[in-house]
């Protein structure tokens, strides 16, 4: 194609027609600097978007169906409240699935159905029609278009308590003797966790060091429920009890690291070696030293800064160990302590540590446990065991993938199990002196809580006369990234017969609440509308679509807000995108024209060699998407650089503007760095017409000059 | 006898800017294989024009151009000019980033005719490239020969694609005597070899006494030249 030869070769920098080359540079130049920026920020963005509608469909589903109002008033759902064999209480959608009879009602002993109840919607065999079943059939039915797995969510209103037990933040309480007690209490929505819903797992927040110490430390505690007392110090349980729970814990956690708590670690004396000498800070108190706290590293001075801050008494000195007697060395002076003071060391000071399994066997609370330890302190070789105290666990090994039948001992926390034909489903543990497991939003975990933590929730049960308060123990087995959702910060995942019973004790059924249904889960997520449309004809097939409400993601009452605006944000960037790259190739325009001007005798040579009009116009059409071309593949292969090192970016900006650059609450913990198809495919259509536009006038006014007028040479 | 390679009816030109100014006025010609006619007439007369119009770089105001019998119109001018006529201008008019070579070959390109190496449009422009004594050449940039040169180049590039007719502006008004007779000598040759025809303008009153035909360009009109 000769066209684009010479179009390339127009291009080319040459020294006489230099003002083309420059024009020709920065267009290319901007460009990719437009695109750059547009592909950068639509890939993360429309990651960020992806993971909100992830995590956003990890709690709920791609589509639901929930019942709307007909089902509340219709003979189907009514019935059971008067029938002996529904036990004279209204049926949720999975018990109406599980109930083998469709029509409980025997009006030999029922009482009679009130005459303003609707008549029973009945199938062609005179049946009454099972309004639940048949949508599950509806439902399954779409398994053509993509597999399918739908599960009835129930989702209800209680009252959670936590109780907040840590040790007393202050220096030298290294146990459980001195504790902070703490309560939060919130109004909660609640779900069942669904056990078979894959895409829950990747909104679980990991289990960190600090979930694992507290979790271990609470181990020897009761429960508060339990003293019903919660307010007063806790009590230590049994040492057998807290045995088998110490064992069931090492049994999924390696401990690698243990690190110092902020309370402070005595060294054991057997660990202090007989001979060296640590820096750090003599503690005194009524002219009288009582500590000595070693540094960390050899270099002193934040340590006295810290002690002074918390109101010790305190000064630098060189701690020299010589056999059964301490010296003191100071800038000034040395000399010998009367008496051997205990050495200590700050918190977060963390060193290589594995558990003696045999200590498990005597150890009557978790500070019995002892671990080996070998580590550097100051350049001094420290090995030995030490016990559990004023150390805490800081890096582990923690196992959340069992197989099911592998023993009786689950984690205390949530995890995953595998049975024989590979299929995993989510277990929340169940402990009995502990209480159930829940999983808790990132709130909470923001608000203080951490694994471990016991608590209740609150519900009310009707008795003969009265409302009667009833607390179902709890503790926290697991957080989870609820993501944007508004209700996200107070929507805790239970157990379905948790839930199912502080539901049932709700009298009041409010159908906009959705608060019970099937929820259908399938990927991909572009099948929503397809599936949706397929569910909506079949019930309309089966004569039951008046009972059933069908919502695609995009649709839900929570969420719907939240899409609409990711969309028209997206919309409005990408508006500014296109108005930046118009911009930017508003530069080709003004280089072509430069470019048709120098080039008016050889496009009057090629015209009169039988170039035609349009030739002439596809070079030049050729040369301005050759530029936008070009600025597009280097912005795109910067972009691809950047989104590879976009931490380092990110890091940068952040320092810039003295603050994060996201928030994790919003954005979640992972920046996403994957390079957007859908941008890439915006940046090249947008860049390659808008160039194509832009070469269009100048590639228009070349192809009209006339080939006579600039080949005239006089006659 | 042979029908005419090129032939002009009664073709009128008007120019009506910067004035209203007709330049030609109902002129007809014909040209037959193996002929050659010069054109000569003062300066502003119209010659160039009248070469443009019946190389259909120019359109005319009324009248109609034959080529090989093919009524030039809008629509098949560039591929006539492509294929049928050939143009060797006064500036050379070459392309100065493309090398001897490539400038000859173009007009295949425009064709849209292979040119990789072992073609035969290749084989051919180097051919006409020995035919004008520039085969040592072939790989030089235009801008780096000698006005004679460079003319040869051209009038190489204008034999490219086999035209009917070459249609020739002062081929040689900015050559010294001697290379002047060598460009003469090659364009005269075409029409008596190949059994083309051959259309030059020139002031070159010796030239045109070459030419077998030779009119003179004066009122718009063509006079005969015995």
């Amino acid at each position: 194609m000769f066209e684009l030869s010479i179009a390339c070769k127009y291009l080319s920098p040459r020294r006489r027609q230099l003002s083309v080359s420059i024009i020709s540079l920065i267009s290319v130049i901007v460009i990719a600097l437009v695109v750059w920026l547009i592909v950068v920020f639509f890939s993360v963005t429309n990651g960020l978007e992806k993971n909100w509608i992830q995590k956003l469909i990890a709690l709920t589903a791609p589509v639901r169906i929930t019942p709307t109002e007909a089902y509340y008033h219709s003979y189907y759902y009514l019935i059971d409240s008067i029938s002996d064999s529904s036990g004279y209480s209204k049926k949720s959608i999975r018990e109406k699935k599980e109930s083998v009879v469709t029509n409980p009602y025997d009006p030999t002993i029922d009482e009679e159905v009130p005459p303003s109840w609707p008549s029973p919607d009945l199938n062609a065999q005179g049946e009454l029609k099972d309004i639940v079943r048949l949508a599950y059939e509806a439902v399954e039915e779409q398994s053509v278009i993509a597999p399918i797995e739908p599960q009835d969510f129930e989702l209800t209103s209680t009252y959670i308590r936590l109780h907040l037990l840590r040790p007393a933040d202050t220096l030298q309480n290294s146990s459980f003797n001195q504790v902070s007690q703490s309560l939060l209490a919130y109004p909660v929505y609640m779900s069942a966790l669904e056990k078979n819903n894959q895409s829950l797992a990747q909104t679980f927040l990991p289990i960190n060091g600090t979930d694992l110490a507290n979790l271990f430390l609470l181990l020897g505690m009761r429960h508060p429920i339990e003293d019903e007392s919660p307010y007063e110090a806790p009590v230590p349980i049994d040492p057998s009890g807290v045995q088998k729970r110490m064992n069931d814990f090492f049994q999924f956690v390696q401990v690698n690291t243990l690190q110092t708590t902020t309370a402070g670690w005595v060294i054991p004396s057997s660990l202090i070696p007989s001979q060296g000498s640590w820096k750090g800070c003599a503690i005194v108190k009524n002219d009288q030293i009582t500590h000595f706290v070693v540094a960390p590293s050899f270099d002193s001075s934040d340590l006295q800064q810290t002690l002074q801050e918390q109101g010790y008494q305190t000064f630098p000195a060189t701690l020299l160990l010589k056999g059964d007697q301490y010296s003191l060395l100071t800038d000034q002076k040395q000399w010998d302590l009367p008496k051997k003071v205990p050495l200590l060391m700050m918190g977060g000071f963390s060193f290589p540590a594995h558990l003696i399994s045999t200590s498990l066997q005597e150890a009557r609370s978790p500070q019995d446990v002892r671990f080996q330890v070998h580590f550097q302190l100051q350049g001094i070789d420290i090995e030995g065991e030490i016990p559990y105290k004023g150390v805490e666990i800081e890096k582990a090994l923690v196992q959340n993938k069992i197989a099911e039948d592998s023993s009786n001992i689950i984690p205390f926390w949530f995890h995953s199990s595998t049975n024989r034909n590979n299929k995993i489903s989510h277990v929340l543990p169940n402990n009995e002196k502990m209480g159930e497991g829940i999983i808790l939003p990132r709130s909470f975990r923001d608000a203080g809580a951490l694994l471990g933590d016991r608590g209740s929730l609150t519900y009310y049960s009707p008795t003969t006369s009265t409302w009667q308060e009833q607390h179902i123990p709890i503790y926290v087995a697991g957080f989870y990234d609820p993501g944007i959702i508004p209700i996200g910060g107070k929507f805790i995942l239970a157990s379905p017969e948790t839930t199912a019973i502080i539901r049932s004790s709700h009298q009041q059924e409010e159908p906009s609440m959705q608060t019970t249904g099937i929820n259908i889960q399938f990927n991909p997520l572009d099948k929503a509308d397809q599936i949706k449309k397929g569910i909506i004809d079949s019930l309309k097939k089966k004569g039951i679509h008046r009972y059933w409400n069908v919502e695609t993601y995009q649709e839900y009452e929570f969420t719907k807000n939240i899409i609409q605006e990711l969309q028209s944000q997206k919309n409005l960037f990408m508006l500014i995108a296109i108005i930046i790259m118009v911009v930017a190739c508003s530069n080709i325009i003004s280089m072509l024209i430069i470019l048709v001007n120098d080039k008016k005798r050889e496009i009057g040579i090629l015209r009169s060699m039988g170039a035609s009009s349009k030739n002439i116009g596809l070079i030049f059409g050729i040369a301005g998407t050759l530029i936008g071309v070009v600025g597009s593949m280097l912005g795109i292969a910067g972009a691809i650089l950047t989104l590879r090192h976009l931490d380092l970016l990110f890091a940068l900006l952040s320092r810039w503007q003295g603050h994060e650059m996201f928030n994790i609450q919003l954005y979640g913990q992972v920046i996403p760095q994957e390079l957007s198809i859908e941008a890439l495919s915006f940046v090249i259509i947008i860049t390659v017409s808008i160039s194509l536009f832009a070469g269009l006038i100048p590639a228009i006014k070349a192809s009209l000059l006339r080939p006579s007028q600039v080949l005239r040479s006089g006659g | 006898m042979n029908p005419p390679i090129l032939e002009a009816k009664n073709i009128s030109k008007t120019f009506h800017y910067p004035k209203k100014i007709q330049i030609l006025t109902g002129i007809s010609l014909q040209i037959f294989p193996g002929e050659s006619i010069a054109i000569v007439g003062r300066s502003g007369e119209g010659k160039s024009t009248l070469l443009q119009i019946l190389g259909t770089l120019e359109t005319t105001c009324s009248g109609s151009i034959y080529v090989d019998a093919q009524e030039v119109t809008s629509s098949n001018a560039t591929q006539i000019r492509n294929t049928k006529i050939g143009f060797v201008f006064q500036d050379f008019h070459l392309l100065e980033d493309y090398t001897v070579l490539e400038n000859v070959l173009m007009r295949a390109r425009i064709a849209r005719m292979s040119i990789g190496s072992g073609s035969m449009a290749r084989k051919s422009a180097c051919e006409l490239l020995e035919k004008v004594g520039l085969a040592d050449r072939v790989n030089y940039h235009t801008k780096l020969l000698s006005g004679g040169e460079k003319q040869r180049v051209a009038l190489a590039r204008a034999m490219c694609n086999d035209p009917s007719v070459i249609l020739a502006d002062e081929p040689s008004g900015n050559l010294d005597r001697d290379t002047a007779q060598i460009i003469h000598d090659l364009l005269l040759r075409f029409p008596q070899e190949e059994g083309k025809a051959l259309l030059l303008v020139t002031h070159d009153r010796e030239l045109a006494k070459r030419c077998t035909r030779n009119y003179e360009l004066r009122n718009g009109q063509l006079h005969p030249i015995q």
